[in-house]
């Protein structure tokens, strides 16, 4: 099959993994804060992380909404991407705020509002990614996880605000997007941040893509089988069952 | 380095350990993908 030179994504590619290396440059040389040592470098990575799951959780939102406007498919694509790419930076924004909350809170873990609206958040998109698997019908699956995606979407402000409505040990935003901007740390640290920020929004556009793309191919292929005659479509799918 | 390098350290790897092994996932499907196109 004839397709046709792909030259957005590597370019995506190369300025995220440029952005990167600049934030981690950045990161790992930030000086020791006055109270917390060098474990306020662990930061550039925490609040980076956190972000780009909410974006990529907002994105299975707007894909699943625009997938029930349009019924396009390639927006169910999307939409089940950004999923997928949103809980494996959940883990990831979990794991760092462990380590963080360790040396400074003296535990890893407390059922502090924020911690359990991010753990709750892995239940919610676990579950959307869940019942993705278990429907056959590409239009039906499609249709009930953009229902559960959009639906989830509202969860996103609950964990935002979380820090804000209840008390509990978790700082409040480190980005805010709401009301102004006041930085009191050093002017590195917001660099750095920054930086880290910014690479890991295109990181998100570029996993996004890549992942994309394999769900176009894969379903494509879900096509090409279903076209065929009976006993050559279950042999097909018996040789992809055994591959595991 | 001081007392708290060791918990910034494993929270970086532990990331880029996940993106890269996400990243090599995703290489991988494409290929065989292709392989079968």
């Amino acid at each position: 099959m004839q397709r046709t030179k792909d030259r957005l994504t590597p370019a995506i590619g190369a300025v995220t993994l440029l952005l990167l290396l600049a934030g981690l440059w950045l990161s790992l040389t930030a000086p020791a804060d006055v109270n917390q040592g060098l474990l306020v470098r662990l930061m550039f990575v925490h609040v980076p992380t956190a972000w780009l799951s909410y974006l990529a959780y907002g994105g299975t939102g707007l894909f699943g909404l625009l997938y029930l406007i349009t019924r396009q498919r390639r927006y169910d694509r999307l939409a089940m991407s950004s999923g997928e790419i949103g809980v494996l930076f959940t883990v990831a924004t979990i794991v760092g705020g462990m380590l963080w909350a360790k040396p400074t809170w003296g535990t890893y873990w407390v059922w502090d509002a924020r911690l359990t609206t991010t753990a709750l958040s892995l239940v919610v998109y676990g579950a959307y990614l869940l019942v993705r698997g278990l429907i056959d019908d590409p239009e039906r699956r499609a249709r009930v996880s953009a229902v559960i995606g959009v639906v989830g979407t509202l969860y996103i402000p609950v964990n935002y605000m979380a820090v804000e409505w209840w008390r509990g040990v978790h700082q409040t935003q480190t980005l805010k997007l709401l009301g102004g901007m006041n930085w009191g740390a050093a002017p590195v640290y917001g660099i750095a941040l920054t930086v880290m920020t910014v690479a890991f929004t295109v990181l998100y556009l570029y996993l996004l893509r890549v992942r994309g793309i394999l769900a176009a191919r894969q379903e494509r292929r879900e096509e090409r089988e279903f076209e065929l005659p009976e006993p050559q479509g279950a042999a097909l799918k018996t040789a992809e069952v055994r591959r595991g | 380095m001081d007392k708290y390098s060791g918990y910034v350290l494993v929270t970086y790897i532990v990331t880029f350990v996940i993106l890269i092994s996400y990243l090599a996932w995703v290489w991988w499907r494409l290929r065989q993908e292709d392989r079968e196109a």
